[in-house]
């Protein structure tokens, strides 16, 4: 090059990239860097570099904000021009050009070369595009740019990346025939150049380049092969230690197998070793199979025969064998382990930035990558705000090495495998690459942030309050009470969240506890939200536990002790009102009262008077059952007004929730308490060995709930205008209540409105032996001498059985709302898939203004938002600021239902099965749309979320089958890969069979 | 007719291996003195739970004296002993009965009521000199058998203080709302009985 010559260059980014909506040059390729930062540090080493140009067009003023010393020029016509169009649109110029894509990567030592390059034009071409990564896709292969060049008396195809190097001659030569180029793809270029003589030669990459249009492409670019980054890592790394590793192929192995075992021997002298998988296979599909290789720790170097052997066993573990990508590893085995195990610097599933450690203390370093750990424990820590402060301990040092190997690597989704020494030493023994395709959870971190800057203010304004009052920290919850990770989910969608807010946990919730005895909290709603995701106000629920006449020290007290009891024991978050909250009383409630509470600094006096006030809140629920419950047979008539009247969609729907609240919801939380009360009432009994647990599980089975009848009905239909009638009953079902997007049943009456059962459950009737009724009695006379035996049966019954009818029927309500809301967003265009995205209150609004591109807007920011809901990971149990940061996922203990043992095949994705007869059933909430499964035979359920009371409890006990309810997200994860599992309620045992 | 009960103390017999309840004969020597029959109730709360107690149409109870250990579980004598005298309390606040709380009935009052007692020397078979601050007849002098004072910081609401021995110490407190009475002496343990302990009883329980 000549002297006094200046270079320009020229990224051509003005389409809309291939996938997401983020524009290419501003992806991000980890937390700090994004692509065009990549490019801009490599034009770094140009010498004579002038200016840097981008031609743009797509959301080129975000590119502007974001990095101003880019000359920018705007091809306002993008979206109908082509790429050379925009390259046509730079001015004149006086300089050598380099040209490039804005979605593609080189090495900075490939510029250095390009740049010095002499000739008028040089094109940059990859010979290696076919195999350049592994799995490309056939399509990814067609739409590639390719050139044919001559070899010999052939033709070899290769791969044009669009990197260019133009002499200003040859530009100007370009610039002044844009006529005759317009439309024209940039490849199109070397015909040009070809035609008009301008000399021109090759250059090739060799594969080592990237696209970002395939996530497996970009990875293997910027990590290199897992034996190369190992390598290359070891002698960067100082906060952590990577052993020395070793790797051979198949080929190699089969080839020179003394050759290798001498290297084996020579290079861990007197140590132990490791054999590990290194599988292509494994690489691809690591979200799937990490772990299922096989690996062998603790090997002499020096027992030849046993390394001979354990080799062919790894290798046999391989499911198919290419025999020069698959490799064998061998590292030094580290033996006096105090934890190991295995980070994700990224959310698996999302590509969030989350730092996922799984680690046990057993000192074996398999056991987390196999899942065959016990007890291992579960930490996620927010990167975003990863420092010192925010971080537990112990785990600081392990992550501040991971942060300096992501940044060693430029690469920040990565799945390493640590152990930690007792020395505090941290050694490093995989790291892999996290291939999984994140783009459609594309997100901006300073939005993540602010979501969560937002969450923790919203956390702090109200503990402030709570702390003022109560000199303790307001704890929330997903799981308590009305439990809403068990109905609508963690992450419901925003129209689920505001429909189940607006006819429960706003108002009528407080209302219920008011009018049963308990302190009044009206217009205190019971749910917030965090980042889109529903928490239970635990202070709100417990005061609301406390009964209305005790006096208000004994009540504060309460309060304070019932949060410290559940701070101390998180386990019970989804069973607070057995475990902490004192509700309703039992015969032996005194002594239980004073076991839980005598620690608390509670006087005698006072258990006594909070036993008082909850037997006069007992027994009033069983003499005041009928007047509560009652409402809701006007319900059925209301209901018909309002789908009757003339009036538009969302006028009967406002009317339908409106009558749904005091005619629906509100009896649905008296019988629900009531059925509480008498499920905990008949627990009693049989502690007090008044009732065996036999007589307690067939007094369940003897009760005819809504639910049998429906099992009933369907086995006893046979001919269509049957079928009808039961699509009239039941077809307003639908597995997850208040999601519009769940199909009610009668959309699709042959999945759920059929069975494969043929024959009825024997009904037997119970009847109370004289020894029962006597120690019953006794119960009951101490609780309220006015009620006698027969008048508590009937309670006892009636209480379950309105439980699951006054639900039944409420539902009604809600199922036929949202058919409107569907019926009402045909008439306006809008999906349903876009409706789920708004609240209630925005429809409501909408009859009053009738604006919809109000709605749209509204769809399209809730949209936006609810990335965020979905990317963003809390606990189960908030009680500080630092939970936001990092916390640990709970071990939860499942509620285990009826005393039945099944061993069977799971399943667990319930859309593409067909035949359930026998299977245990895996869902993720215990959802009352879920009771047509009770209709296929299954042989057991097990659920994700769910309380001890919750309405899977409940239906799996009166139907007696055996379930696991609520098993928690850890041992859920594990339940869901296996085919065969042991679920034995007795024993409490749920394990792999 | 006045129906007063009184509550027993514990004895443990080694050799039968039994608790026994029993009362001191030098209480039905103060209540032939008085003229009035007491009835004496087992230390068991079932009598109370399932309402046996109301047959007895009480119109007052003596807490009476004993060892006096919360929450030891080993000894089941005692336990029995608790849960039958705290639901006794209970019972007479529900139903307004009056209680005299006789040196360990007064420290269970106070422990009821969520006070609590602590550690006094010198108060085991002593004659002391009191202060009497209020109009109930209370003798000058009395005797003392504890080893535990109730302790003032935490002394429970409903109570006021009526008697104290010279260094401060409480030797008899009041509820007016609940009309229980709390002393720490022994009024049978008098020989002959102290006459102002006569009185005692007489008003207290409007005898």
């Amino acid at each position: 090059m000549k002297i006094n010559e200046f270079i320009d260059v020229i990224i051509l980014g003005a389409g809309a990239p291939s996938i997401g909506k983020t524009p290419s040059p501003l992806k991000q390729l980890s937390i700090r860097d994004s692509v065009i930062e990549w490019q801009l540090d490599c034009f770094s080493v140009i010498e004579n570099l002038r200016n840097v140009y981008f031609v743009g067009g797509y959301q080129i003023d975000e590119i502007r904000r974001k990095f101003p010393s880019l000359k920018i020029i705007n091809n306002k016509n993008w979206q109908n021009e082509s790429i050379l169009d925009s390259f046509l649109k730079i001015p004149k110029t006086d300089s050598n050009l380099i040209v490039t894509y804005s979605d593609t990567l080189f090495r900075k030592e490939y510029f250095k070369k390009l740049s010095g390059s002499n000739e008028h034009v040089t094109i940059t071409i990859d010979s290696l595009w076919k195999s350049r990564y592994s799995n490309r896709s056939e399509q990814d292969i067609n739409i590639a740019e390719k050139i044919k060049l001559p070899d010999g008396n052939t033709f070899n195809e290769v791969e044009f990346t669009g990197l260019l190097k133009l002499n200003k001659e040859s530009v100007n030569k370009i610039l002044s025939n844009k006529e005759a180029l317009k439309g024209k793809k940039l490849v199109d270029l070397i015909d040009f150049f070809k035609f008009n003589k301008i000399s021109h030669d090759y250059f090739d990459v060799e594969g080592d380049w990237s696209e970002l249009n395939a996530q497996n492409d970009l990875v293997k670019f910027i990590l290199g092969t897992k034996a190369e980054s190992l390598n290359r890592l070891q002698p960067m790394v100082k906060k952590s230690k990577i052993g020395k590793s070793f790797f051979f192929n198949i080929n190699q192995w089969n080839k020179e197998k003394k050759l290798i075992l001498k290297n084996i021997q020579e290079n861990f002298k007197n140590k132990k070793i490791v054999i590990r998988s290194s599988s292509s296979y494994e690489d691809s599909f690591q979200q799937s199979s990490a772990g299922k290789f096989k690996s062998f720790i603790n090997i002499d170097s020096i027992d030849s025969e046993l390394i001979k052997k354990n080799v062919d066993l790894v290798i046999k573990s391989y499911p198919e064998i290419n025999e020069t990508r698959d490799k064998i590893l061998i590292q030094e085995f580290i033996d006096n382990v105090k934890f190991s195990g295995v980070i994700f610097t990224c959310d698996l599933v999302t590509g969030a930035p989350y730092y996922k450690l799984n680690y046990d203390f057993s000192g074996k370093t398999d056991l987390i990558t196999s899942g065959k750990s016990t007890s291992d424990r579960n930490l996620v820590v927010n990167k975003a705000q990863f420092n010192e402060k925010n971080t537990p301990k112990e785990i600081f040092p392990i992550l501040d090495a991971v942060k300096e190997i992501e940044s060693l690597l430029i690469y920040d989704k990565l799945d390493i495998e640590f152990a930690v020494d007792k020395n505090d030493v941290i050694h490093i023994f995989q790291v892999r690459p996290i291939t999984v395709d994140h783009s459609s959870y594309e997100y901006n971190l300073e939005i993540f942030n602010e979501t969560i800057k937002k969450s923790i203010e919203k956390y702090n304004l109200f503990n402030k309050k709570f702390r003022k009052k109560y000199n303790c920290n307001l704890i929330y919850s997903n799981m308590p009470d009305w439990n809403p990770a068990e109905i609508i989910g963690t992450k419901p969608y925003p129209l689920a969240f505001s429909l189940y807010e607006e006819v429960i946990t706003n108002e009528i919730w407080a209302l219920q506890r008011d009018q049963f005895g308990y302190k009044s909290l009206n217009n205190k709603p019971l749910l917030i939200s965090f980042a889109g995701q529903p928490f239970v106000n635990c202070g709100l629920s417990f005061e609301s536990f406390i009964p209305k006449d005790l006096n208000q020290e004994t009540s504060k007290k309460l309060l304070k002790t019932y949060i410290k009891i559940l701070s101390d024991n998180k386990e019970l978050f989804d069973k607070i009102e057995f475990e902490i909250a004192l509700t309703c009383w039992v015969p032996d409630f005194f002594n239980n009262a004073k076991e839980r509470l005598s620690k608390f600094d509670f006087s005698e006096n006072e258990i006594f008077e909070i036993e008082k006030n909850i037997k006069k809140i007992t027994s009033s629920a069983i003499k005041n059952f009928n007047n509560f419950i009652s409402p809701i047979d006007n319900l059925k008539n209301l209901m018909s007004d309002a789908k009757n009247s003339k009036a538009n969609e969302l006028i009967k729907v406002k009317k339908l929730i409106n009558d749904c609240k005091v005619n629906g919801t509100l009896p649905f939380a008296h019988a629900a308490r009531n059925g509480f009360i008498s499920t905990i009432l008949l627990k009693s009994f049989v502690e007090q060995k008044i009732l065996s647990k036999e007589r307690y599980d067939d007094f369940f089975e003897s009760i005819r709930t809504i639910t049998s009848e429906f099992e009933h009905d369907l086995i006893k239909t046979k001919s269509s205008s049957q079928m009808k009638n039961i699509i009239s009953k039941y077809g307003h079902l639908r597995p997850g209540t208040y999601e519009i997007t769940s199909d009610p049943y009668w959309k699709n009456p042959d999945k759920y409105l059929t069975t494969s059962l043929k024959k009825e459950k024997t009904e037997k009737e119970f009847i109370f032996t004289e020894k029962e009724k006597v120690g019953i009695s006794k119960i009951i006379n101490n609780l309220d001498k006015s009620i006698n035996f027969d008048d508590f049966k009937k309670y006892l019954i009636n209480s379950i059985q309105e439980r699951e009818r006054v639900k039944f029927e409420f539902t009604k309500s809600i199922s036929l709302s949202l058919d409107l809301i569907e019926n009402w967003g045909k008439k306006v265009n809008i999906e349903i898939n876009d409706i789920k995205y708004l609240k209630y209150e925005n429809l409501i609004k909408f009859i009053d203004h009738g604006d919809l591109n109000e709605i749209r807007k509204v769809i399209k920011q809730s949209k936006e938002n609810f990335i965020y809901t979905q990317i963003i990971n809390l606990p189960d149990i908030i009680e500080n600021e630092g939970d936001f940061h990092y916390f640990e996922i709970n071990n939860a203990q499942p509620n285990f239902i009826s005393n039945k043992k099944t061993i069977s095949n799971s399943i667990y994705d319930l859309k593409n099965t067909s035949n359930l007869n026998n299977k245990i059933i895996l869902i993720e909430n215990a959802d009352p749309g879920y009771d047509w499964l009770f209709n296929k035979g299954i042989s057991g359920i097990i659920t994700k979320y769910g309380g001890a009371n919750s309405h899977m409890a409940i239906r799996s006990a009166e139907i007696g089958i055996p379930a696991a309810i609520g098993v928690g997200e850890i041992l859920f994860g594990k339940l869901k890969s296996y085919n065969m599992i042991e679920l034995d309620c007795l024993n409490k045992v749920l394990r792999e069979a | 007719m006045r129906n007063i009960g009184i509550t027993q103390r514990v004895h443990f017999i080694k050799e039968y291996n039994e608790y026994r309840d029993e009362l001191d004969q030098n209480w039905s020597n103060l209540f032939g003195k008085i003229g009035i029959l007491q009835i004496i109730l087992p230390n068991n709360s079932e009598l109370i739970k399932r309402g046996a107690i109301d047959d007895l149409n009480l119109n007052g109870v003596i807490l009476s004296g004993g060892e006096f250990e919360e929450n030891n579980e080993n000894n089941v004598g005692l336990k029995n002993r608790n849960e039958f005298e705290n639901n006794l309390i209970r019972y007479c606040i529900d139903n307004k009965i009056p209680i005299l709380g006789v040196c360990r009935g007064m420290q269970i009052l106070n422990n009821f009521f969520g006070g609590k007692l602590e550690k006094i020397d010198g108060h085991v078979g002593k004659y002391h000199d009191i202060n009497n601050f209020s109009k109930l007849p209370i003798s000058k002098k009395v005797n003392s058998y504890h080893e535990f004072k109730l302790n003032k910081d935490k002394l429970p609401e409903n109570f006021e203080i009526i008697a104290t021995d010279l260094n401060g110490e409480i030797e008899s407190i009041l509820d007016k709302k609940n009309n229980f009475l709390g002393i720490m002496w022994h009024p049978e343990r008098n020989n002959p009985f102290d006459k102002n302990d006569i009185y005692l009883l007489k008003e207290f329980f409007s005898l």
